[in-house]
This record gives C-alpha cells, structure tokens and sequence, in this order.
C-alpha cells in the first residue's frame, strides 16, 4: 500500500511537471535556444580551423562542454518556477516523502534534458560533422550521453535546490555544480570520444569510463537521494 | 567525558605546533642532508626524451625533495576534507551548531592545506616535468578539490539564514567529499593521451628518504591538528564573546530603564513640591484671585524657601530609588 501510494504521488509529480512545462515550454525553449547559441560560438571559435582540422577528434569534448552549460540553464530555470510560484512550499506541506520529491524532480529534469539532447546533437552533428568521415561505432555515444545525463540530472536536481534560496543563484549553481560533476564529465568524454573515433582496441576504455560514469551515478544520486530531506526542509 | 577531551585537545594544541613545526623542520634539513638525490626520468628505452621542449636525460633530481613536503601536505588536506564531511554527518544528524562550527574551521585548514598542495605540485611539474600544468590525475583531482573547497565557502557566504546555511555546508561537504576520491580514480583509470614519462609509482622507500618523509607526514598531521584546534578555539571564544556582548547589552538596557524610572520618580516629587509650594503661596494669600501678586509670583525670590527647595531636590530621587531596592 505504502509503495503504490509513493509511485502515485511520483507519477502525480512528474505528470505536473510536465504538464506545467506543456503550457508554459519556457525550460525547453530556453534551453533550445541556448544550445543553439553555443553552437553559434563554436562556429565562430572554430572558424578559422575549418577544414584543415579533424574536429572528429575533440568533438566529444565540444558536444559535452554544450550539455553541461545547456543543463546549467535548465536546471537554474526548473527549481526558480517552483519557488516563484510557491508551489514548493505546497508540495512540502503535502504529506509526501521528500525522497519521492526529488525523484520526481530528477526524472523531470532528466527528461527535459534528453528532450534538449535529441534535437541538439543531431543539430552538432550537422554543424561540425557533416563533412567528417564517421567511425561506424559513431550510435555508441547514446550510452555515455544517457548515463552522463542521469547524473547531471541528479547531482543537478539537488545543487540547484540549494542554490534556488541562495544570493546569486545562477552563478553559485555553476561554481557547486562544475567541479561536482567534472568525473562524470571526464568520463564521459572519455567514452564518448572514443566512439567517435572507432580506433579498434580502444573499447576497453570505452567501457570503462562509462562503468566509472554509472558507478558516479549511482554514487551520487544515493547520496543525494539521502541528503535531499535536510536540504529541501532547510 | 568530552569536556575533558576538549580541556585535553586545547592544551595539546600549542605544544603540538611546535612538535609539528619542529618535525617539519628536521623533515627539511634532512631532505637536503641525508636524503639522497633521486635518479630522474627511469626512462624505458634508456635514452632522452623531450618532455615539455626539454630534453630529460636520467640526471640527479633536485626538484624531487618537493616531493618531502608536498605528499605529507597533500594527507594532511585530504584528512581536514574527512573531518569537513564528518562534522557535517554529526551536524545533519543532530542540528547542533558546533559541528557546524567545527565543519567550517575543518574546510579552513583544509583549504590552506590544498593550497600549499596546489603550490608545491606545480613547482614539481615544472621543474621535473618541465611543464606548469598538465592534466594529470593528482594534479586534476586537487584542482577539483581545490575548486569544491573554494565553492563550500562561497556557498556559506551566499547564505543569510544560519540554520539553512549549516545544512547546506553541510550537505555540500559530505558531497565534494565523495566527489574527490571518484575524480581521483577517474582522472587515473580513464587514460588520457597525456603520458608523462617520468610517473615513477614505485613503492618502499629506502630509510634514509622514508626517515624525512615520515617526520614531514607527522609533523603535518600536527601542525594540521593544532591549526584545526586554534581557530576552532578562537571562533568559539568569539562566540562567548558574541554572547558576553549580548548579556551586557541586556544588562545596559535594564540599568537604562531603571535610571529612567529613576529620574521619572525625581520629576514626579518635584512636581509634587512645585504643587505643595503652591498651595502655600495660596494659603498665605487667601484673597488671590487669579492675579498673582508681584511678592509672590516668584518663591525663590525668598532666600529661605529656595534654600530649602535647592536643599530638597537632589535629595529625594537619589533616597527614594536606593531605600526601594
């Protein structure tokens, strides 16, 4: 009974979430864009290099640099809607455990995320990799994006909730969210690149660094799992 | 129990200092006297290599005595870190403001330790491996360190709220704890395409470099120790500070509102004076009608009478007020 009852109140948040984000499509929207216009940034940076350089080669760092700053965005804009409106405090008031919460919270993150990422990356691919010969394994970069983003999504849900009541929220979510995250990141670049690159005998590290990224996920979401009562009830 | 341990702990802290400072001390002299000059660069091939834009051949490493002071500084931030997150395990499970305290003084001495860290580590990459930085798995895993440690005050200064602020440092030191050890092992089973040639990782240190070595890890661990113990001492002195300055504030408040009533007390039998002279002034004179004559319009214009009424004055608030109490 206990169960059904917090898989309903999951169910019941997540279907909030998203259907506030139907209505107003101002977390995707400005998520999308921003994408877009670090995309922008690259073609200037990289627009003198053009063709004489194989981008193949640090794209993986170029594609993971744009979902940690897009991410950043997104999950400063999802905790400030809920205590604007105040809807947090009724949520807190609602006889719910507080694990659900930032379960449901962290799911809906997760999803916007991916949301973003699917138009995202075949866009990256367009811009900076139409010309590149591709490596066939190239489809394996799906894995180190989904287990990178389950733990940006986590770790992410937890930091922005604490900066949400903070001075300077934006920039202190960064300052405490970068350097939490930078394993993951190594990690998944790590995988990612190799996919990219398709050297044979290299898969060893692929799955390597993605084993370390979902060993960090599950670390890091426990934790943050454990953590969340203290600092949402804060 | 543990107010004897604290009595214990702050009378060890100065004599610890020295005894650490002493160790560290002996640790250099020895570094530079009895530790022998490291073989550089046990390069595989036997040859030279290009590290950097420099030729390392095997040749007598000065730059490795860094390695005397910077590992032991390195344990010695990393133990500070571990105090942060327990501290902050003891503050989230009981909600008492001196682990908070304690927390915060731990990530103090921590951060001047990953720091010296941070320094010492770069002097060894450049000058034994001829490079400032290099993303290289210690070097990464305490610029992390350094950054997560950088955040946790900026974090605690982004707070107005003192309850919520203790929570928050303290979630968020238990959180870069974890996060550490996982960059560290990262950083090094991830590999990179930055092999340094010379990454010596062999074990067993011969006597005469373990000696300077281990009297530069204790030595730091006290130093680390006492620093840990003084400004928690100080802090918490400020505190009773904090709290003295309260209860004279209080204190002030009340003697000002006794003086006041003091003084109220004075005006009230001075008023009762005025009130009794002119009911005399009155008496003596039972044909005034309104129209006060010119002899009695002004009282003290009777050298007895303002006599007596100087005389009385003071006299009443200061009697009145010391017989109440």
């Amino acid at each position: 009974m206990a169960k059904l009852s917090a898989w309903r109140q999951y169910k019941a948040l997540l279907a909030k979430d998203v259907r506030q984000e139907l209505r107003t499509r101002e977390m995707l929207v400005s998520m999308g864009v921003y994408a877009v216009l670090v995309l922008t940034v690259y073609g200037a940076a990289l627009a003198q290099v053009g063709d004489r350089l194989q981008v193949v080669s640090f794209a993986a760092g170029l594609l993971w640099a744009l979902i940690v700053f897009t991410s950043l965005l997104g999950l400063n804009r999802s905790f400030g809607r809920e205590t604007e409106t105040g809807c947090l405090d009724g949520i807190l008031l609602a006889p719910v455990d507080r694990a659900v919460v930032f379960l449901a919270k962290a799911t809906t993150n997760l999803l916007f995320l991916l949301i973003v990422e699917v138009v995202v990356v075949p866009l990256f691919f367009l811009f900076f990799l139409s010309g590149a010969e591709l490596a066939p394994t190239t489809p394996l970069i799906a894995l180190p994006l989904l287990v990178g983003t389950v733990g940006v999504a986590g770790m992410g849900t937890l930091l922005s909730t604490m900066t949400i009541n903070t001075r300077g929220k934006d920039v202190l979510l960064a300052i405490l969210f970068i350097p939490v995250v930078f394993p993951l990141l190594y990690a998944c670049v790590s995988a990612t690149g190799v996919a990219f690159m398709g050297v044979e005998g290299t898969f060893g590290t692929f799955w390597t660094s993605c084993g370390i990224a979902f060993g960090y996920d599950i670390v890091m979401i426990a934790a943050a799992w454990g953590l969340y009562e203290f600092v949402v009830s804060a | 129990m543990e107010a004897h341990n604290k009595a214990l702990a702050d009378k060890l802290a100065l004599p610890l200092l020295a005894v650490g400072a002493l160790l560290v001390i002996a640790c250099i002299v020895m570094t530079f006297t009895t530790a022998p000059l490291v073989q550089g660069a046990a390069l595989s091939d036997g040859a030279s290599a290009v590290i950097g834009g420099t030729v390392v051949t095997t040749k007598l490493l000065l730059s490795q005595k860094i390695f005397y002071l910077h590992v032991p500084v390195a344990v010695a931030s990393m133990v500070a870190m571990f105090f942060t997150a327990l501290y902050g395990v003891r503050f989230l499970m009981t909600r008492e403001s001196r682990f908070d305290l304690r927390s915060r003084v731990a990530t103090t001495v921590a951060l001047v330790f990953v720091l010296a860290t941070m320094v010492s580590g770069i002097f060894w990459t450049r000058f034994e491996w001829g490079v400032w930085w290099v993303w290289e798995p210690r070097l990464t895993t305490y610029f992390i360190l350094m950054l997560l440690v950088i955040g946790y005050f900026i974090l605690r200064n982004a707070i107005e709220d003192s309850e919520r602020r203790a929570t928050f440092a303290a979630v968020f030191g238990i959180v870069a704890f974890i996060d550490a050890p996982i960059s560290f092992m990262v950083t090094r089973l991830v590999p990179s395409s930055i092999h340094p040639v010379v990454f010596r990782t062999d074990s067993g240190l011969p006597p005469n470099m373990l000696a300077p070595f281990l009297c530069g890890l204790f030595g730091m661990l006290m130093v680390a120790f006492a620093l840990y113990r003084l400004t928690l001492a100080v802090y918490e002195q400020a505190e009773v500070v904090e709290e003295l300055k309260e209860q004279l504030e209080e204190q002030d408040a009340h003697w000002s509102v006794v003086a006041a009533e003091r003084a109220m007390r004075g005006l009230e039998v001075i008023a009762d004076d005025a009130d009794a002279d002119a009911e005399r002034i009155f008496a003596e004179d039972p044909e005034d009608t309104g129209v006060i004559p010119e002899h009695a319009s002004r009282p003290e214009t009777d050298p007895a009478t303002a006599a007596a009424r100087a005389a009385a004055i003071p006299a009443p608030p200061s009697g009145s007020s010391r017989t109440e109490r």
